[in-house]
């Protein structure tokens, strides 16, 4: 079940790359010869590809005191295809993983989330070296929890939610910039089978920031 | 004066004559009372606490409850009728410390009470035609075997066949009643006892029809633990006899002794049946004087390990307790067991000696107990296990978790100590509030195990445990249910949660 949903996520993350890598309706039939210079006075690459090395911290307190660790440092994968007016469709994802051990037999648990977001990037000035940007879009996520040796179940499932960020691009060379970023996202479930402690509510929002690299294309 | 010192001197001699380091205690149980006291009977449990139940004045069954070394008046037994006749009546212990007490209405009803956490459930009828005389057996799995007779009316016309009745763990009531004589003879006089494999064997007084004349032979019979006959012996065998009360037990190695009283001899017989063999082996009868026992039959046989015991009323009335001496196949005479003549006697066995209760023709306001104490074998019994423990835990992952109680426990060394080998552990499990009847069995385990976790069970639950030992013949270890003992420990204990996330 998660495998189709992680190949569901990654097949509509590559189909909206797709559609965003085709000219939008206002630059359709326009000309590149014939576009006025003034409103492209510098042909922006249309593609980035980036890596970046992120600390991610959940909202759930429950979670992150359970696995004893409020932040998680992780790398992501984004990709982001410019459309018009400095606005690129832009898309992200890491794994946020955490592991401990349970509560009497001491049986290795993992907890694994699969972080991907897609959204849409504002960058209102392009400046020589910076280029800062806002962005918002949604969470896509599916979280498991595997426990070896144990008769305690395996636990997965899929929660969806919202992003806010920010952040600027460091253009170092004309096919590579550095960026930093935060992000704030808001991703809630009610559980249909409460925890142990009784909750049923499981936060997976949270904040987010980070450094990456992008490759300009 | 002469017939004075030769009194004096037979008094001495009989007292030299008992071993000396036999100890003979005798008390008189109820003190005070007026009226008659009759048809005493003795239990004791593991535990040590002891039952001592009769028939009162005011034709009530009463008790006296022994506990921590101390005597106590426990009145009237809760329930009991207002008897027409009560005589015969047995009570036992089971492994877990409960004490199962029967008796009998005038040859019509019996009556079952049981005494459990320190009170009574009070006596109910048991639903059956009841006719003379009653005996209660334990087995290993506190399975309480009831044997009695009733009348059935056959086309001999109305005779009296032995019954036997059962009374599994946790039932309130014997069932599964069984003909076990099967409207063949007239039947009844029972006794019973439970060999190490939980065989039953019954001893009763079977009446034969032969040359259109009626005799009455001291008959025994096994059943296996399922209660299906394979083993039946007329023992007494003798054309014309009168045989009376037989008793029956069998001792550790499976060999069974039967006795009789036998009218026309005047003589209590005695035979002894090898259950392994097959083989049966004459004891010698008590041909003194004062054991001459007609017009009385009241004896009990009592299985020590391999030894066997015998208590009668002789023809004098006195008590005497004997011992069988398996190399010369003959009895010895042990202890004068009361100071007075008696009606009627029991015995049983108590972990350090032997108890006997009695009631006084001399003094009929009142019944004794005596006591008495020799290098007896001590009661071999199986112990369960030692310090037992139990902590609450909980066993979680984020999404998933459960509360499971979490029991340790060492061996106990008694068991050890007794070169008892142990094969397999018992862990069993109750609620604090239920009664000891309502032990549930969770587990067997292998004799080397130290440990067990009960999973699953409700967060809020207030469970206590009880780990028994079983032996390799299955005897199994008693539940010591007090509170105090070692093989029982509650459920709410420490919470060692290390990683028990916080509420939000």
């Amino acid at each position: 079940m998660r495998t189709s949903i992680t190949r569901t996520i990654a097949a509509g993350f590559i189909a909206l790359l797709l559609i965003g890598s085709a000219p939008w309706p206002a630059a359709a039939g326009q000309d590149e010869s014939t576009a006025p210079a003034t409103t492209e006075p510098q042909a922006q690459p249309r593609f980035r590809i980036g890596v970046y090395f992120e600390g991610s911290m959940l909202n759930d307190k429950n979670l992150t005191d359970f696995f004893g660790h409020s932040q998680r440092n992780l790398p992501g994968f984004e990709a982001s295809v410019h459309t018009l007016y400095n606005i690129d469709v832009w898309a992200s994802y890491r794994i946020y993983t955490d592991k401990t051990k349970t509560t009497f037999y001491g049986k290795e648990d993992k907890f694994k989330l699969n972080q991907a977001s897609l959204g849409l990037v504002y960058r209102p000035i392009v400046w020589k070296v910076f280029e800062p940007f806002v962005g918002a879009g949604f969470e896509i996520y599916s979280y498991s929890e595997k426990i070896e040796g144990t008769d305690l179940p395996a636990t997965s499932g899929n929660a969806f939610g919202f992003h806010f960020q920010g952040g600027t691009y460091v253009n170092i060379f004309k096919f590579l910039s550095g960026k930093l970023f935060f992000r704030l996202n808001g991703v809630k479930k009610t559980l249909a089978e409460a925890l142990p402690d009784g909750t049923t509510k499981l936060d997976l929002g949270g904040k987010e920031f980070g450094v990456g690299l992008v490759f300009k294309f | 004066m002469k017939k004075f010192l030769s009194l004096i001197l037979l008094f001495a001699l009989s007292l030299g004559l008992q071993a000396a380091d036999v100890k003979v205690d005798i008390r008189k149980m109820t003190e005070g009372a007026t009226g008659n006291q009759r048809f005493p009977v003795i239990a004791e449990n593991a535990q040590g606490h002891r039952i001592y139940a009769y028939r009162g004045s005011d034709r009530y069954a009463h008790f006296y409850l022994y506990k921590n070394g101390t005597w106590s008046n426990g009145g009237r037994i809760p329930g009991s009728p207002q008897f027409d006749d009560y005589w015969y009546s047995d009570i036992v212990a089971d492994s877990t410390g409960t004490f199962h007490f029967v008796c009998e209405d005038a040859d019509s009803a019996m009556y079952y009470g049981y005494f459990e956490n320190g009170a009574w459930a009070p006596m109910r009828k048991i639903d059956m035609r009841h006719e003379a005389s009653l005996a209660l057996g334990v087995q290993s799995n506190d399975t309480i075997v009831l044997v009695s007779a009733m009348k059935t009316m056959s086309n001999k016309g109305l005779t009296k066949d032995v019954i036997l009745g059962t009374k599994l763990k946790g039932e309130k009531e014997f069932s599964r009643w069984k003909n076990i004589t099967d409207d063949v003879e007239s039947s009844t006089m029972v006794d019973v006892a439970i060999d190490a494999k939980d065989n039953v064997w019954i001893a009763y007084k079977g009446a034969y029809f032969k040359d259109g004349g009626e005799t009455l032979q001291a008959t025994l019979l096994g059943l296996n633990k399922s209660y299906e006959q394979f083993s039946w012996k007329n023992v007494s065998g003798q054309d014309n006899a009168w045989c009376w009360y037989p008793r029956v037990a069998v001792n550790s190695e499976g060999q069974v002794m039967v006795t009789w009283m036998m009218s026309q001899e005047q003589l209590y017989f005695y035979r002894l049946y090898d259950s392994n063999t097959d083989k049966w082996t004459e004891v010698k009868p008590l041909i003194s004087g004062p054991m001459r026992p007609w017009p009385t039959m009241y004896n009990k046989i009592l299985a020590r390990g391999t030894d066997f015991y015998w208590v009668g009323l002789g023809g004098d009335r006195y008590v005497r307790l004997y011992k069988y001496n398996a190399e010369k196949g003959e009895w010895s005479k042990l202890a004068d067991v009361s100071n007075a003549g008696a009606n009627w006697c029991s015995a049983t066995n108590a972990a350090d000696s032997i108890l006997i209760s009695w009631d006084s023709l001399a003094e009929p306001t009142s019944c004794f107990l005596t006591t008495v104490t020799a290098d007896f074998k001590p009661i071999i019994r199986i112990q369960p296990v030692a310090n037992l423990k139990v902590e609450k835990h909980v066993e979680r992952g984020f999404f998933h978790g459960y509360t499971l109680n979490a029991l340790t426990w060492e061996a106990n060394p008694i068991n050890s100590e007794n070169q008892i080998v142990i094969a397999a552990q018992r862990v069993y499990r109750k609620l604090r509030t239920e009664e000891a009847s309502q032990w549930v069995h969770l587990v067997e385990l292998a004799a080397d195990v130290r440990a067990y976790e009960d999973r699953n069970v409700p967060a809020g639950s207030d469970y206590v445990y009880a780990v028994t030992c079983v032996d390799d013949k299955g005897v199994e270890s008693p539940i010591i249910d007090d509170g105090q003992g070692a093989s029982t420990a509650a459920g709410t204990f420490e919470h060692r949660i290390d990683a028990e996330p916080k509420n939000r």
